[in-house]
């Protein structure tokens, strides 16, 4: 008996599955070009860190390509542990939506990889890119965009399954950030938008960094002032923000927060009416960069705030291209925090 | 009269045939007055009876007969036999036999042949007192009365086994005790008609059925203040002469994961352990099983690092997990196994023998993975937790129950093992009372008892799941 146990169905040994932990997705001449990281398990068990090679399968459909990239591999293909999906410009612009639906349907796949653009490099690139470190690229990927929230914070890193939702709900729009590779490093490359499943444009990472405060999903971003060719820098760190629709505009309100990273001018922030000064200073800043990101974002027709959403949940109105038309009004107040910090130069 | 007397002795003789240590002594008193002393020398001791009867019986045998024979015994404990049936009885209970006239009296003579109470070995505890039951009877029951001075503990003494003639004694607190199951046990061990008894643990059996269940459905413990603990709840303790341990009645699933010597901490500190001797049982129990899910089924559970790092270690392995599993499993019970037999001097011997074989050799030799071996020493250690034998036997069948669930169906095999370990627990009985409690059914009192254990001063009242009666163990003053 304990060897007919051997040959259960669906069993399957640890060391005869290749376990593919990203896969990325290109569409070029019509045919689907899939490419498979693939975690190496035959390396020096002394050794530390993650490493892995890659399989490249074409098809007409995504099917065949995955189904052709994992016949190259001489172990059975196991798609439960994918953290990243990498997927090219052509195929964003192209077939977005059959990407929501496949992976909605495979069980074999996980539902909480991150999805990730690249218009720059192609996925092959992207996943095959190791000159810095031997370890896994997207391993690498996804640290260095996780470790972006205590820096600059414009990283969008968003889980499959909260893609699928937006793509569904009404009145919201899908975005995700962008890698690119920069003298063989990986970098964040700005946000990619959609309207619906169409691939729109790839903003830069300042309105990433909006992106954040606004959806309020914000650990650490920072502002500057230049004032006479010295720069005062502080980081919002704390608030929330509101984006909704209010007599006929788009009104943001809220409060921010932020502690003062860097003081080259002159100032005497001891002084209560320097600080005012710099509070409002931001202030006027913060709303001018917000005002500035919504009109980019009714320019490209996509709502990625929700705004549409929200006012339906309000008025049961459905209509999501109302929002395009109407002004921007942004009321958000800044505060420097923790006053105790503050010291005299 | 000298033809009766005869009668009596020839008859012992002849029952007592072809049993060497069979003394007869024939003391000639007055005018037709024969006194026979009978004794068996294995039992009885020699120098006691001579002090307590043949010193006096030889200087004055000219004044003794039958109606002044007692006062000339010296002996503290002595019985005036009515039928020389009894005496097979009172002979092999290291009694000497005085035969005069018609009058047969049995005196106490027995000799030292118990061991002198030493520490608890299996049940050893840091705090709490030291002392053990020995192989005696009146030992023993004596230690538990030291304990418990109430003229209400009672003591109800039977003879099982028509060859060993085995005394037992039935111990309860006349006043807290459910007489129903008091009743019932005495109905069931009257009832009971067996050549011997050689230990307490036959008692239990034929009590409570030995193969009822996997789970121990009776106690068995070695420490004198447990049973007193016991009693005082409300349970019946049933001692067994020759037995170094006694049996407390019921006993639940529980009361052989936390011993009652949890009860020399405090609360808040032995809470800790309490806890995580459920873990260990449940580790246990399931851990082999999950780890066979998990590499064979569920490879989405664990984190890919993980898996990563269980893969490399497995290359190489020839076998299926389940397999690999299961062969390690039956070296370590093996290992054990000898471990228990062997005298303890041979103990660090199979100790680095095992320690080899399993830890350094089976790996190099690609027989096992290192992550297997960490699994199954887990599971052992785990097991070790547990001093009670039979709850570590229960402990292995639902291993193996979970291993081949987790074999054919994963995690969701794991699953319907642990339903039927929920059911097959909840559906024991010991003595009609379910196995599970206090967890299920829930029973606040005993719960705080043994699953956790509450201060001194909140646990004022005995549980409802003995006892009916007198419910109040402390009065709380402000």
């Amino acid at each position: 008996m304990l060897f007919l146990l051997g040959g259960c169905y669906d069993y399957k040994e640890i060391n005869d599955l290749a376990i593919v932990s990203a896969i990325g997705i290109d569409y070029i001449d019509e045919s689907y070009l899939v490419t498979l990281e693939i975690l190496k398990d035959d390396q020096d068990k002394d050794s530390s860190g993650v490493f892995s090679f890659i399989k490249i399968g074409v098809g007409k459909t995504l099917t065949d390509a995955i189904e052709n990239a994992s016949d190259k591999i001489t172990k059975g293909t196991n798609f439960s542990h994918v953290k990243l999906m990498v997927l090219s410009k052509s195929l964003m612009k192209e077939n977005f939506d059959n990407i929501i639906d496949l992976f909605l349907r495979n069980t074999y796949f996980r539902e909480n990889f991150y999805v990730l653009g690249s218009d720059k490099n192609s996925p092959e690139e992207i996943l095959s890119n190791k000159s810095l470190s031997q370890s896994s690229a997207s391993e690498q990927i996804v640290k260095m965009f996780q470790n972006m929230n205590y820096s600059s914070n414009s990283n969008v890193l968003k889980e499959y399954n909260k893609l699928v939702k937006d793509y569904l709900d009404f009145g919201i729009d899908i975005c995700f950030s962008n890698v690119s590779i920069i003298d063989n490093e990986f970098v964040g490359d700005g946000l990619v938008i959609f309207d619906n499943d169409n691939y729109k444009n790839t903003l830069n990472n300042s309105y990433a960094k909006l992106y954040n405060i606004l959806s309020n999903n914000f650990e650490r971003v920072t502002y500057s002032i230049n004032y006479n060719n010295k720069f005062f820098t502080v980081a919002i760190n704390n608030g929330k923000v509101d984006v909704n629709i209010n007599n006929g505009k788009i009104i943001v309100s809220g409060n921010l927060m932020g502690r003062i990273i860097d003081n080259d001018t002159d100032f005497d922030i001891r002084d209560n009416k320097t600080l005012k000064k710099i509070d409002s200073d931001f202030s006027v800043l913060i709303n001018e960069l917000v005002e500035d990101f919504i009109k980019k974002m009714q320019k490209e027709n996509s709502d990625l705030l929700g705004i549409s959403s929200k006012y339906y949940k309000r008025s049961r109105i459905k209509d999501d291209d109302y929002w395009k038309y109407l002004d921007v009004n942004s009321n958000i107040n800044f505060n420097l925090n923790k006053k105790g910090l503050i010291y005299e130069k | 009269m000298v033809k009766k007397l005869n009668k009596i002795v020839k008859r012992i003789k002849n029952e007592f045939n072809k049993t060497p240590d069979l003394v007869i002594k024939k003391i000639d008193g007055s005018l037709f007055t024969r006194i026979f002393i009978v004794y068996l020398e294995t039992v009885a001791s020699s120098d006691k009876v001579n002090d307590y009867i043949l010193k006096e019986f030889i200087l004055k045998k000219n004044k003794i007969n039958k109606y002044n024979i007692v006062s000339y015994i010296a002996g503290a404990n002595v019985k005036l036999i009515k039928h020389v049936d009894k005496c097979e009885f009172y002979l092999t209970n290291g009694f000497a036999i005085v035969i005069i006239g018609n009058d047969i009296y049995a005196v106490e003579c027995r000799a030292e042949l118990n061991r002198s109470v030493s520490e608890a070995k299996v049940e050893s505890s840091i705090n709490g007192p030291k002392d053990g039951f020995v192989e005696n009877i009146q030992i023993n029951v004596g230690l538990i009365k030291k304990r418990l001075k109430s003229s209400s503990l009672k003591t109800d003494s039977l003879i099982l086994g028509r060859k060993s003639l085995t005394n037992i004694c039935i111990m309860y607190f006349e006043d807290i005790v459910d007489i129903e199951l008091i009743n019932k046990i005495k109905n069931k061990l009257n009832s009971i008609d067996i050549d011997g008894i050689i230990d307490s643990s036959m008692v239990g059996f034929l009590l409570t059925g030995e193969n009822f269940s996997v789970y121990p459905t009776f106690l068995e413990t070695e420490r004198p203040d447990i049973v007193a603990n016991s009693l005082l709840k409300g349970k019946i303790a049933i001692v067994v002469d020759t037995a170094s341990s006694v049996i407390v009645v019921p006993s639940f699933f529980i009361d052989f994961i936390n011993p009652g010597i949890d009860n020399y901490n405090k609360s808040k500190n032995v809470n800790f352990i309490k806890i995580l001797r459920i873990m260990a049982f449940l580790i246990s129990m399931m851990a082999p099983a999950i780890y066979i899910a998990v590499m064979n089924y569920n490879q989405e559970t664990i984190p890919t690092n993980l898996l990563l790092n269980f893969a490399k270690e497995r290359n190489g392995v020839p076998f299926p997990t389940i397999i690999e599993t299961l062969l390690m499993l039956l070296v370590c019970e093996i290992l054990r196994e000898s471990d228990l037999r062997f005298p303890s001097s041979y103990g660090s011997a199979i100790s680095i023998l095992g320690a080899i074989v399993l830890g350094e050799a089976s790996v190099s030799a690609g027989i096992a993975s290192p992550i297997t071996i960490i699994v199954i020493a887990i599971t052992f250690i785990s097991s070790l937790t547990f001093t009670n034998i039979e709850i570590n036997n229960a402990l292995r069948y639902f291993r193996f129950i979970f291993i081949v669930f987790a074999g054919f169906f994963g995690l969701y095999g794991v699953t319907l093992s642990l339903f039927y370990f929920l059911i097959y627990s909840t559906s024991t009985y010991s003595l009609n009372k379910n196995y599970f409690a206090p967890i299920s059914p829930f029973n606040r009192e005993y719960f705080f008892n043994t699953v956790l254990k509450n201060k001194i001063d909140k646990d004022s009242r005995r549980s409802s799941l003995f006892t009916k009666k007198n419910m109040t163990k402390m009065k709380v003053k402000n």
